[in-house]
């Protein structure tokens, strides 16, 4: 599913270049619910955005799906986040100016789908999490908890291979924190392939492995044994 | 791919939005383009009444008047025609109706101590045939007022209110250079011509104009005449102008010094003056739009900036570069047209405003301005809003979704 080969980035400033990732190399199977742990300024988030496809490796290659996304151009990087990613974001990134439920049937938007197809899809993600009755409601007459399962629901609408949370519960409290990882475990169960960042061990110790980077190095690759690890064989 | 209705839904959200500052946006575009609707419509429809007018002196009419060039009427040399220049046009054939005019006086008209500053225009009988103008009330001068220079005079509907008649005007007396004339006639009312008054006239015989002129030497005078069959007109012309210029010991090479105008000329002259005149507001207002354009191009890049993390969202959720340039282009586009529309709108209110006021009638917008008008606004947002749409789709989606 996921696999990096040596992936290095580098962040060209005025004065001096910065090493974020070092030699990355990963491999994540389909149906693998893995947590990316870190301090601030560990390359979770540079990780996060070359796994994402929002930003490419200076140096390595990374194969998704099958495919070396490092030599993509921009069209291909947009299409790829499109269909084979749903992203999960720790400030819920809702449109403000779209109901609940034009933000969910936005990433189907960006594809070739009938407007009627789009709204089924997109309702059934809501009912999914529980937010069948809000579809007309704004992001700003939600609580947090409840834009968070919208963006969960329009991180599954396009049916994507990966979903890819960025700390998703770092602006919640600790019981829709709970509401949230349910969901997430939830997904998982039902063979979704998730990559949490996260700071929180709490959050690490509820995906089946864990992987610390530290520096922009990966130091700690670990399967939680209380966790079942649910990898299907068949890709 | 987002489709049409989508973006333009998107599009419509954000300017409601920012209704006040959209509508503020394209004022400058309403004014612009209500400036254009206005000036075309009162344009049109002036210059459709000049038409008319034109058309009412008959279109079979021709005027051969002296033509002094600007640079000898600086010298003082003026040119005039010549008494037997009238006898050459009256031995050709097909010409049918000639009258010579003069204007024998600058003064006033008065009657009962009321005074009309008309102008006097000394004729014959044919003038009405000529000009297709004939009197209402009593008759025209006839060729024995001319022969025996009859103290007769006919006046035109606004001179014969000027000097206030509490009664019929048919024989009642007016002065003309300390001469008492008998009102004979009222002539049918033609109305105005560029705001001004064409009923605002005397005339009197030839012969009696000369009389009160004093007799010094041959008055500046010119011809009208018609010619009896439309499709002689051009030889006729060719052949009067050979004449006239024989007659007039022109040299070969020599410029014309007269004129020989057909109505349809004096038409088309009228015509290029007010298309001229049409293009250079036209013009000006052009620049207006543009300003209005730049305005466009303003907001929309602060649109595009205030955004950025919404371009971010829209690209990390697989938006292509195309699909956010075509977002903010049709917004840009949708705030000119809009501000088009309501400028068209505005203008056609002008339009009857001008109507109400001026006296210009059934103004009226054409319709290729009012096309013009919304292909122009949209071009304008396309072409000032392509820009900031090009900065929104190149923007980079990490630095946008990270931009507070």
């Amino acid at each position: 599913m996921i696999e990096l080969k040596s992936i290095n980035k580098y962040y060209q400033s005025e004065a001096q270049s910065f090493h974020a990732l070092k030699h990355i190399s990963l491999k994540v199977e389909r149906g693998e619910s893995v947590a990316i742990i870190g301090s601030s300024g560990s390359g979770k988030s540079t990780m996060m955005n070359i796994i994402g496809c929002l930003d490419l490796p200076s140096t390595g290659e990374y194969w998704l799906n099958g495919e070396n996304v490092a030599g993509f151009n921009e069209r291909q990087l947009a299409d790829t986040r499109n269909h084979t990613i749903g992203f999960v974001f720790q400030n819920f990134h809702l449109l403000p100016r779209m109901n609940i439920l034009e933000n969910v049937v936005l990433p189907l938007a960006y594809q070739r789908i009938p407007t009627k197809q789009r709204k089924e899809q997109a309702v059934e993600c809501l009912v999914r999490v529980g937010l069948q009755d809000k579809l007309n409601m704004y992001p700003n007459q939600l609580s947090g908890g409840q834009r968070q399962r919208v963006a969960v629901a329009r991180a599954l609408v396009a049916k994507p291979k990966l979903i890819l949370a960025d700390e998703p519960t770092g602006n919640l409290d600790s019981n829709t924190t709970e509401d949230i990882m349910q969901l997430f475990e939830q997904l998982h169960s039902e063979g979704h392939t998730l990559l949490i960042i996260t700071h929180e061990k709490e959050i690490a110790d509820r995906c089946a492995r864990a992987i610390r980077l530290q520096d922009g190095e990966l130091v700690e690759d670990r399967l939680n044994s209380t966790v079942i690890p649910k990898v299907i064989a068949c890709a | 791919m987002l489709s049409l209705y989508e973006i333009f839904r998107l599009s419509w959200l954000s300017t409601r939005k920012n209704g006040m500052r959209s509508v503020l946006t394209a004022l400058g575009l309403i004014i612009g383009v209500a400036a254009v609707i206005t000036v075309v419509s009162v344009m049109d429809a002036f210059s459709n009444r000049i038409t008319a007018k034109f058309e009412s002196l008959g279109n079979n009419g021709l005027t051969l008047s002296a033509y002094t060039p600007l640079k000898h009427q600086i010298q003082g040399r003026l040119t005039a025609l010549k008494a037997s220049d009238l006898d050459i046009i009256k031995r050709v054939s097909g010409v049918r109706h000639i009258t010579p005019v003069f204007f024998p006086t600058n003064g006033a008209i008065k009657s009962n101590g009321y005074e009309s500053f008309s102008q006097v225009y000394a004729t014959t009988e044919y003038y009405q045939d000529v000009n297709q103008n004939y009197p209402t009330q009593g008759r025209f001068i006839n060729r024995t007022d001319n022969l025996k220079r009859r103290k007769v005079v006919v006046l035109g509907v606004d001179t014969v209110d000027e000097l206030k008649f509490h009664d019929d005007p048919i024989g009642r007396y007016v002065q003309i250079e300390d001469e008492w004339f008998k009102v004979i006639g009222v002539q049918q009312r033609k109305g105005k011509l560029f705001g001004l008054s064409q009923d605002s006239f005397a005339i009197i015989p030839y012969e009696t104009g000369r009389s009160i002129a004093g007799y010094h030497k041959e008055p500046q005078f010119f011809v009208q005449f018609s010619v009896a069959d439309l499709n002689q007109l051009e030889p006729i012309k060719r052949h009067l102008t050979r004449e006239i210029r024989k007659n007039h010991q022109l040299s070969k090479g020599q410029q014309n010094d007269f004129k020989l105008e057909t109505a349809e000329q004096m038409m088309e002259t009228f015509n290029s003056i007010s298309e001229g005149v049409t293009f250079v507001l036209i013009g000006m207002v052009g620049i207006s739009l543009v300003v209005g354009g730049v305005g466009i191009m303003n907001i929309m890049l602060v649109s595009v900036t205030e955004r950025t993390r919404e371009i971010g969202i829209q690209k990390a959720l697989g938006a292509q570069p195309t699909n956010i340039l075509l977002q903010f282009l049709v917004e840009a586009v949708l705030l000119s047209v809009t501000g088009g529309a309501l400028g068209v709108i505005l203008g056609l209110g002008l339009g009857q405003l001008v109507e109400l006021f001026s006296g210009i009638e059934n103004i009226e917008a054409p319709t290729w301005a009012v096309l013009l008008s919304f292909v122009f606004s949209a071009t304008v947002g396309v072409v000032f809003g392509l820009i900031p749409a090009a900065k929104a789709s190149s923007l980079h989606p990490i630095e946008a979704l990270r931009f507070e």
